[in-house]
């Protein structure tokens, strides 16, 4: 077992489980969905870069956060169950369609600037989020992904 | 405020003046359009009006909407304040073709008109009434009483503790001090601490799965698939828990005149009710049940989306005067007027209209 990669992942997600217990602490913030998912976004990217993640290992710890997403919605965001779930499908599709457009644009770990448009993007994202059904957000960042991994491997096997 | 300027009026276009005996009747239809509808995002007109009235600040006031060519679709009031923005104030859906249906909001003194939106087949249609057109004089003692209800000032919420205790000392100071330490100390949402116990498996499932051996420097298949199924199953569940229950706070203060220094000590009572939680602090059992004394304040918080809600005769018994904030949302499920926001609602209750 490697120690360094144990740790470095519990140093990843700590600070999430304390931020949880705080939140938990005062569950009626009323946060906006956006807010949420751009400021979770933005730490799972930034977590990656600073992990030296690149690949499907950036997007494991995208996955990683989904429980704490799921968790963000319900208590700071207060949405009941339901609208959890979808809340939390929606951050997922959305990540997984940033993360593939980012690896076609800038394949590996990345930059901090590189970093920096993610964010921004996600924070797009995530208004948009808002802005529109949950159905109509999923089917476009669903076409979002299929058209970037499409474009991948046409380059790839041109 | 000007006297009276809540105070129902006659028909569009022909506004008659009202004594205060016509004031007092409560069966006027009221239609007043300020604002042509039209000039509003494009919505038509809504051929109906509101009886009921006068409408109130410091109320829960009741109307009645009626439309000749029906109700039917989604059924919004929104309250206008002086500076232009709209708040939530009842939400209602019809799901069939009504002639009548009744409303219930919540104003204060800051609501200067009400804007009706019904929005079902076609374009959504907005009546709107301008409450500083209305005429006549207010009822009798109601300056006195928004005088007195401006002084309460519903108390700021900082950082609720998650572990509020089961008595409370109050110290002998004045009522809003009181209700800012009992808002800070006694009113706490609740929080199911199982799903921090998920998330913290989930992450070690993780971090194991981080360390496993590599071969060539990829992962195994079990290494992807731990954290990705831990990921996977424990969001479901964190959904289905952690969502706070709705909950009503209620704490009685003792004594009937609210502008003298409290004291005692409030004793917490937890009853689960079919659809809420009831978390009361009062005085003692008697205090608890007591509902009958003039004048008496209680403070109440509200934790209730819209669509949760709290029965209006749990916060608010009929005739109370109270001051909420923010303004709660007011729906009308299966008959039963409910009251919920998207945040922590708090404010006042005076149990009867005092002298």
């Amino acid at each position: 077992m490697n120690r360094i990669r144990l740790l470095s992942r519990l140093l990843f997600l700590a600070p999430l489980l304390a931020l949880a217990a705080y939140v938990g602490l005062a569950p009626d913030a009323g946060l906006p969905r956006w807010a949420i998912f751009t400021v979770l976004a933005a730490y799972a990217r930034l977590g990656a870069l600073a992990l030296g993640a690149a690949g499907s290992e950036k997007a494991l710890l995208f996955a990683e956060t989904l429980p704490f997403l799921a968790y963000a919605h319900a208590v700071a965001g207060r949405e009941p169950g339901a609208t959890v779930t979808l809340s939390s499908a929606e951050g997922a599709a959305a990540a997984a369609a940033l993360l593939s457009v980012e690896a076609l644009v800038e394949p590996g770990m990345g930059t901090f600037t590189g970093c920096l448009v993610f964010v921004a993007f996600a924070a797009g994202a995530g208004v948009v989020m808002g802005s529109i059904s949950p159905a109509a957000f999923l089917a476009a960042a669903l076409l979002v992904l299929a058209g970037s991994r499409y474009a991948a491997l046409r380059r790839s096997h041109p | 405020m000007r006297a009276g300027s809540f105070a129902s009026t006659g028909r569009a276009g022909c506004r008659p003046a009202l004594s205060a005996a016509a004031i007092a009747r409560r069966a006027l239809p009221i239609l007043a359009l300020a604002i042509p509808p039209a000039a509003i995002r494009g919505a038509e007109p809504l051929q109906a009006r509101l009886d009921g009235g006068p409408f109130l600040p410091y109320r829960i006031n009741r109307a009645s909407l009626a439309a000749d060519e029906g109700l039917l679709g989604d059924l919004e009031l929104d309250g206008r304040r002086w500076d232009g923005t709209a708040i939530p104030l009842f939400r209602a859906q019809l799901g069939a073709q009504m002639g009548r249906t009744e409303i219930a909001f919540y104003l204060d003194e800051e609501v200067r008109g009400l804007e009706v939106r019904l929005a079902g087949v076609g374009e959504p249609r907005v009546l709107q009434l301008d409450l500083t057109r209305a005429e006549g004089r207010e009822p009798p003692g109601e300056t006195k009483l928004r005088a007195r209800m401006r002084a309460l000032d519903p108390p700021l919420r900082f950082a609720p503790s998650a572990r509020p205790p089961a008595r409370f000392a109050l110290e002998g100071s004045d009522l809003g001090s009181a209700g800012v330490r009992v808002a800070a100390i006694l009113f706490g949402v609740p929080i199911s601490r199982t799903p921090l116990i998920f998330l913290g498996l989930s992450s070690l499932a993780a971090a194991l799965a981080a360390a496993l051996p590599r071969s060539g420097g990829r992962r195994s298949a079990l290494a992807v698939i731990l954290p990705l199924a831990a990921a996977l199953a424990v969001t479901p569940l964190v959904a289905l828990l952690a969502p706070p229950p709705p909950t009503l706070f209620r704490a009685a203060f003792p004594g009937h005149d609210p502008s003298a220094p409290v004291s005692g000590v409030l004793e917490r009572r937890i009853e689960e009710r079919t659809d809420h939680t009831l978390i009361s602090y009062a005085a003692s059992q008697a205090e608890a049940g007591a509902l009958a004394q003039r004048g008496r304040v209680e403070l109440v918080g509200l934790s209730a989306l819209p669509e949760q809600g709290i029965p209006l005769e749990e916060v608010a018994a009929p005739g109370s005067i109270l001051r909420l904030f923010p303004a709660p949302v007011v729906t009308n499920r299966d008959g039963q007027l409910r009251l919920g926001g998207r945040g922590f609602i708090l404010g006042w209750v005076v149990r009867h209209e005092p002298d």
